[in-house]
């Protein structure tokens, strides 16, 4: 692992600087440039210098410039431009190759240049010559007369004039021929012009190889030479920076290919991981869900455990309070009603005094009060041996109305001068429940709303039928739920009272019984402005009870007994 | 203890109850115009049973050492024209039933009572004690002849007999039932209550065995409407799911003769057919006892009668 992470660290590290490198060596070109076209420049102004020096020394010849002004300029130039060649910093002298061909160059240059004092001279020679010649000439042209046979020498001086003339300018193969012949022909009649010619002629042939010297093309060779090696160093290097810029190119390439396939393994891997991610949390919700149903189911069942507790146990209190309690209400009742009827007999009979009569009347109307009292203790036995119904969980049609009276009968001490109640009921058809359970569904939601109530206030109970739904709302002013409380009322042990004061199981037991029936309990409410609970039953259901087996035995076999005996009889 | 000269022939009425203050009060009701003794255990009102003969005897349930219902069975056994009457404060499923089966109960009254109404009921126990001692055929007590002795087939099926009408809703029980019971008498079906009518309007029945509830609807109303078009037929009520109201409704509203609960053994319920067979018989040979005990039944609070039922029923009648 640990090696893995160096190596790592060093390949990044290595194309780094091979990044560096590459970038580096194709960056070069520029600078590079500059200096080779430099030295091109400097290299053909160097020739032009060389060729205008050519020209300069023909044009001399042609005009017999004895100022050689523009030949001395020419040369100036020319040996500066040359300096500035041999300068270091022109970079000419930098490779062996170059500099061997520029020096062959400066020094065939400084040659020429140096030749430049001999070609002078040997130039003012032959002017000279000429002059000489052309003074000649003329002496001999003023000397003839017009006659035939002067005609001639005039016209033979006059061709070797121009014969001489373009002989010392540029000879051509048949110049010289021909002033050998024209000389000749002259025999000698003009020994001092002959010697004249003679003379042009020996001052041109000294000034024609210094001329010559001065302008062949050696230099301009070399310097061609130069530039062609300059060239070829421009074109190397273009060759090589080309060469790292393909590489860079290749280098990058690969680069980006290895970063993208570092992307891809990457992406990949955060997918993966994503994916892993994913997967986990889906497992951990759905075992979170699991417990959660878990917990919930438990919670039900032990809600159920605990509610089937209380009610039994509930029942067995109702049944012994009831006999406890009816036994001796069944003989006071009884015997209050017994002492009304003997009273009235003794009345009947009369001859009491008017104080006893008095009394007589009184105790009847005490009487009748207690007898009162008692039907109401009557009432309450009865009405809580109805509610706890304890022989009476089987599913039969039930008057829903019926439910909602008995219920709010039993919550009449928890309502009693502090919660109006508000009865809107319409006709409901006989609805198949289990009456008990749903009595106890009733019980829970006006307690819950009167509890709801702090000092005064109304619960509202209506009744519907829709479609083939019965439909009960029971609505009260209370205090209302905000959403977090609404989120869990249905969860059994969840309370807002103190301790003591609910145990949170009463919304939960009823969202099991109406569930039981097929129904449903919706729930509506706002903070400060009461709660409404709705339940929506179906009229027609399949019995919640469970089936009992018609026999105890098979009756097959109990038929066969029982029928043997009568076959036997 | 002493015993009543029988100058004024005074029906003679026996109280049972570990609460003294009821038997006084009791005592202070009727006394003037019966001949009452009173009881503090169930032991002591089968010894005064032993040799005093009561026409009709109100018992408590809930005692010490005996029920009410042990009191009713052997005060049957001892003294079987005696009528029975429980009179309490709760009691227990199994109580109500075993008053049914095993006391053979007339009424079923619940504490506190009103004392007019107990007067009436007494009246009519006493009443029908009388009709059943003016005739000289004593009937058959259950507890007499056990369901499992009973010889099943006594009576061979024939269309002479009295047939036996299934009410129930559920048809594969309707048939399981008649399967069981065809061999001994002539069975029919029903699987409604207006089935019931027409079974009844057109077949000789003795016996009705019925469902405690079809669809949901307790058959309270239609046995009570029954009594009155067929006075002597018998009834035996099958239960599931039974129901303690239920019950002491079709026992003061219907005079039912038997209740079975559910998964039924199929020995008892043919030994309770033979004797609700033999009961009707009874009947039938006093058509007067037998208008006399649909006389006495208790009358159906108006919010218990179902009006198109009654009805039909009515309209029945008169057909
Ligand atoms: N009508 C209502 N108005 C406002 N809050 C209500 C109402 N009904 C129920 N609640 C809220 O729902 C919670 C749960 O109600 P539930 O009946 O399940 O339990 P409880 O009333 O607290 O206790 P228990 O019913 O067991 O005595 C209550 O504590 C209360 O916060
Ligand atoms: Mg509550």
């Amino acid at each position: 692992m640990f090696l893995r992470k160096w190596i790592a660290v060093l390949a990044v590290l290595a194309s780094i600087a091979l990044l560096t490198l590459l970038v580096v060596k194709s960056q070069e070109r520029p600078l590079d440039a500059r200096l080779a076209s430099d030295q091109l420049a400097q290299v053909n102004y160097a020739t032009r210098l060389t060729q205008q020096f050519s020209r300069e020394i023909a044009r001399t010849r042609i005009t017999r410039d004895t100022s050689f002004a523009a030949l001395d300029g020419t040369a100036a130039l020319w040996t500066s431009a040359d300096e500035r060649l041999a300068r270091p910093e022109t970079g000419l002298a930098a490779q062996p190759e170059t500099n061997r061909t520029l020096n062959r160059y400066l020094a065939l240059a400084a040659e020429r240049r140096d030749g430049l004092a001999e070609f002078k001279a040997a130039q003012l020679h032959f002017i000279a010559a000429f002059a000489r010649l052309r003074i000649e000439a003329e002496h001999i042209l003023a000397s003839l007369r017009p006659s035939d046979a002067d005609q001639s020498s005039r016209t033979q001086v006059m061709t070797l004039l121009d014969e001489l003339a373009s002989y010392g300018l540029q000879a051509n193969p048949n110049n010289g021929g021909r002033i050998y012949s024209l000389m000749a022909r002259m025999n000698g009649r003009h020994p001092t012009f002959e010697q004249a010619a003679r003379d042009v002629r020996a001052a041109k042939d000294e000034l024609q190889p210094i001329a010559d010297a001065l302008t062949d093309s050696a230099p301009v060779e070399q310097l061609n030479a130069l530039g062609a090696l300059v060239r070829d160093t421009i074109a190397v290097q273009d060759a090589r920076i080309e060469h790292y810029t393909l590489a860079l190119a290749a280098f990058a390439g690969a680069l980006l290919l290895v970063f993208s396939l570092i992307g891809l393994r990457l992406r990949g891997s955060f997918n993966e991981l994503d994916g892993i991610n994913a997967n986990l949390e889906k497992l951990v919700e759905e075992r979170t869900d699991e417990l959660n149903r878990t917990l919930q189911e438990l919670r039900m069942q032990q809600a159920h455990l605990i509610q089937s507790e209380k009610l039994s146990s509930l029942g067995q209190m109702v049944a012994g309070v009831a006999h406890e309690i009816n036994t001796p209400l069944g003989y006071a009742l009884s015997n209050v009603e017994t002492v009304k009827e003997s009273i009235a007999l003794v009345e009947a009979a009369g001859g009491l005094s008017e104080d006893a009569q008095e009394r007589v009347v009184e105790a009847d109307v005490l009487l009748e009060d207690s007898m009162h009292g008692m039907h109401q203790i009557d009432e309450l036995v009865k009405s809580l041996k109805n509610f706890s119904r304890m022989d009476r969980s089987t599913t039969e049609l039930f008057n829903l109305n019926d439910g909602l009276d008995t219920a709010l009968k039993i919550c009449q001490n928890q309502l009693k001068g502090r919660v109006e109640i508000e009865r809107d009921f319409a006709e409901l058809p006989a609805v198949l429940c289990a009456p008990s359970q749903i009595n106890q569904v009733f019980l829970n939601l006006i307690n819950n709303g009167a509890q709801a109530i702090e000092g005064t206030g109304l619960i509202r109970i209506e009744t519907r039928h829709e479609a083939d739904q019965a439909v009960i709302r029971i609505s009260d002013s209370g205090c209302g739920m905000d959403e977090e409380t609404r989120a869990h009322i249905f969860e059994p042990f969840f309370t807002t009272k103190a301790v003591g004061e609910g145990t949170g199981l009463g919304l939960s037991i009823v969202f099991r019984i109406i569930e039981d029936h097929g129904g449903r309990i919706t729930v509506d409410s706002t903070p400060g402005n009461g709660s409404e609970f709705t339940i929506t039953l179906p009229v027609r259901q399949s019995a919640a009870s469970s089936p009992v087996a018609t026999f105890a035995a098979e009756p097959e076999a109990s038929l066969s007994i029982g029928s043997a005996t009568p076959a036997g009889a | 203890m002493t015993a009543q000269p029988p100058i004024t022939v005074r029906p003679r009425l026996l109280f049972v109850d570990d609460e003294a203050r009821i038997l006084v009060s009791l005592k202070s009701i009727f006394r003037t115009d019966y001949d009452v003794r009173t009881a503090n255990s169930g032991a002591e009102a089968i010894e005064i049973l032993r040799d005093w003969p009561a026409d009709v005897l109100v018992s408590d349930q809930r005692m010490p050492e005996m029920t009410g219902v042990d009191v009713l069975r052997s005060a049957a056994a001892i003294r079987p024209d005696t009528t029975r009457i429980l009179l309490t404060g709760y009691s227990d499923l199994e109580a109500i039933i075993g008053s049914v089966n095993d006391g053979e109960i007339f009424r079923f009254v619940s504490k506190p009572w009103r004392r007019n109404e107990l007067r009436d009921t007494v009246a009519a126990a006493v009443r029908t004690t009388a009709s059943a001692l003016a005739s000289n055929d004593p009937e058959p007590i259950a507890i007499q002849s056990p369901p499992d002795a009973q010889p099943a087939g006594e009576t061979p099926a024939n269309s002479d007999q009295p047939g036996v009408l299934i009410l129930d809703a559920d048809a594969a029980e309707r048939e399981a039932l008649r399967h069981v019971l065809s061999a001994d008498r002539p069975t029919y079906v029903a699987g409604s209550f207006y089935d019931a009518l027409e079974q009844i309007k057109t077949h000789r029945i003795g016996t009705v065995i019925t469902e405690s509830s079809i669809g949901g609807e307790p058959v309270t109303t239609l046995v009570n409407g029954l009594h009155q078009l067929r006075p002597g037929l018998v009834y035996i009520v099958l239960t599931g799911q039974p129901d303690a109201q239920h019950i002491i409704d079709l026992i003061n509203y219907g005079q039912i003769y038997r209740v079975l609960r559910k998964p039924i053994n199929v020995s008892v319920l043919r030994g309770a057919v033979n004797l609700a067979a033999r009961r009707h018989q009874t009947l039938e040979r006093r058509p007067d006892r037998a208008r006399q005990l649909t006389e006495e039944l208790a009358p159906l609070p108006p919010e218990r009668q179902n009006r198109g039922l009654f009805a039909k029923i009515r309209q029945f009648l008169q057909a």
